[in-house]
């Protein structure tokens, strides 16, 4: 079989899954469907999700409004199709900052081995004492509690995880016998990386950004909760959640509908992280 | 076992130095320095001058670290910007609090979660041990603010069980404590019961899979002693390093759960803390959460190292 031929095989591989696993394919499907949703978010909702009518509040599911209204008379679904945005801008952040990070800081160690990794590790170590949360919530009382501050937090946080992961990819290779005989034969070292380290740690490395993008979610509706990132009263998952504590004497399953979001969004990106971790063949 | 020890600790050191200069990093870092942050950047730059001047920021950033290291090793936390209070006395205040909230945590997510982890492994492969590998695994996906605003909502205001919000101490009556940590104990208590589980489950896996337990059943003992005596003992060191796992968790969990059931712990001071700007405190606050952590990882050494002396050797 030629090289292209598997790679044919590998891409239908990966899209059967879909349907082999229907778990899966159900967590894809809603992923896709959320960041339509997010795209689209003026034309589907059906209301302006700031526009408050005092005469409506706290209402139960309806016809016209489908969730319910907050105390504010505002349309909950509204304010949760608009949530969406920050949910996946925020996620992004994260992402890109943990990677930007996270990469260098892996790559480096497992090459340069020695000092330097020592030093880079015991580095990724005390990051890693600091409770997640905490972490964050310092790092975000220094930057500012804006959407784009608390998500570089977050990914700053994550980061350390991304270095060890892509440092114990760079070690798996890096004395390997086949790539000593590129060093033998004069090689380049791009040649070595593109060839030889990059199948070995971009698979853990997607691996553990799908499963950042779960966290980021967590951490970010977390923050919201707290009052830092996207700032009132514009809609975020998480502010959604912690409004409803406003209104939860009158209402007390009021923080159930927003919450779910949250979780079911979750759940589809750690599902999708366990579903590569087992195509790629990643251990953990 | 004495040396053990000491190679611990000394490991501790260079965590603890890093983790140090984090934290004093941070506040260092914010756009236009502390001063500006605090103040704004609208006051008058006098204002500002003075106040970096009289908060001794004008110093070299080396010999402002030193002094906050050698203050932070007399447990002189600084004065909080807000309530002008000392920092320590403010910590004091509320570290029995969160640690009193973390234990009980620990504890009840240790009492269900261990049998539960020996039970799913016994029965390896039935729906029981598939329920509860789906448990464990969809409850990290459950963010702690909102399963503690569901379980207010139903037990506090629906049903009328329990209070909503507010901590008793113990002090105040056992009920009364138990009443009042319930909600917040049981939310706090979920994530970590479905890391226990997930260990304990797979520590006992593996040790009922070895040749010595496969001996044991050709030999005839009975089924109880198996399990107990001879896989349970076994797989009692992933159990007791998972509680290090979870320390970080119970923690940063505990910050988003007083918040929820307005519990006046380390958490609560933090987050109010960040949102008002009172460095000092966030500062403070920080290494405090820094070092429990770290002393708990390092108990849980030494616990592991006195269970099984093939841990001792580094």
């Amino acid at each position: 079989m030629t090289v292209q031929e598997s790679r044919m095989e590998q891409r239908t591989h990966a899209l059967s899954r879909l349907w082999q696993h229907p778990s899966y394919g159900l967590a894809v499907l809603f992923l896709v469907l959320l960041v339509l949703v997010a795209i689209f978010a003026p034309v589907l909702a059906p209301y302006d999700p700031i526009a408050q009518n005092l005469r409506n509040p706290v209402a139960p599911f309806s016809a016209a409004n489908l969730l319910g209204t907050d105390d504010l008379g505002r349309d909950v679904l509204s304010r949760l199709i608009w949530g969406a945005r920050p949910t996946i801008i925020g996620s992004l952040i994260a992402i890109a900052t943990a990677c930007l990070l996270g990469l260098p800081w892996g790559l480096v160690a497992g090459y340069a081995g020695g000092i330097v990794d020592l030093a880079l590790m015991r580095v990724a170590d005390a990051v890693l004492v600091f409770p997640g949360i905490v972490l964050a919530l310092a790092l975000v009382s220094a930057f500012g509690p804006s959407l784009l501050n608390t998500m570089i937090a977050v990914g700053i946080v994550f980061s350390p995880v991304l270095a060890r992961v892509v440092r114990a990819g760079v070690l798996t290779v890096q004395y390997k016998d086949y790539v000593s005989i590129t060093r033998m034969f004069g090689l380049s070292a791009w040649h070595r990386i593109v060839h030889h380290l990059l199948p070995n740690v971009l698979p853990p490395t997607v691996v553990q950004l799908t499963f950042l993008a779960g966290f980021s979610v967590l951490a970010q509706t977390g923050l919201n909760f707290l009052g830092l990132g996207v700032p009132s009263p514009n809609p975020s998952w998480g502010s959604s959640v912690a409004e409803t504590f406003r209104y939860i004497v009158i209402d007390p399953f009021a923080p159930f509908v927003p919450g779910l979001f949250i979780v079911v969004t979750v759940i589809a990106m750690y599902r999708i992280g366990d579903e590569l971790r087992d195509m790629l063949d990643v251990d953990q | 076992m004495q040396r053990a020890i000491l190679n611990r600790l000394l490991t501790i050191l260079p965590t603890a130095i890093i983790g140090s200069l984090i934290i004093f990093g941070i506040v260092h870092l914010t756009p236009g320095g502390p001063a500006v942050a605090m103040l704004g950047s609208e006051v008058d730059p006098e204002v500002i001058a003075r106040v970096t001047r009289e908060m001794g920021l004008d110093r070299p950033l080396y010999v402002q670290f030193w002094t906050w290291i050698v203050h932070l090793a007399h447990g002189d936390l600084g004065i909080s910007l807000l309530s002008r209070e000392p920092v320590h006395v403010l910590m004091l205040a509320r570290l029995p609090v969160t640690a009193t909230l973390a234990f009980e945590a620990l504890i009840v997510s240790l009492v269900i979660g261990v049998p539960l982890g020996i039970y799913a492994a016994i029965k390896r492969g039935t729906p029981t041990d598939t329920a509860v590998k789906t448990f464990s695994g969809l409850a990290h996906a459950f963010p702690e603010f909102w399963i503690g605003m569901l379980a207010m909502g139903f037990f506090a205001l629906y049903l009328y069980w329990l209070p909503a919000t507010g901590f008793q101490p113990m002090s105040a009556g056992l009920s009364a404590h138990l009443q009042s940590v319930a909600l917040p104990v049981g939310t706090l208590a979920i994530g970590p019961t479905a890391i226990i589980v997930r260990f304990t489950r797979s520590a006992m896996v593996e040790a009922l899979s070895g040749n010595y337990v496969r001996t044991a059943w050709s030999l005839g003992l009975a089924p109880s002693r198996i399990y107990w005596r001879f896989a349970l003992k076994n797989a009692l060191i992933p159990i007791v390093t998972v509680i290090g796992l979870v320390a970080g968790n119970l923690i940063g969990g505990a910050v988003l759960v007083e918040r929820v059931f307005a519990i006046p712990g380390l958490g609560d001071l933090l987050a109010e803390a960040v949102l008002q700007k009172d460095f000092p405190v966030v500062q403070g606050a920080t290494a405090v959460l820094m070092a429990v952590v770290i002393v708990i990882n390092l108990a849980v050494d030494i616990a592991c190292a006195a269970l099984d002396p093939r841990t001792r050797i580094q």
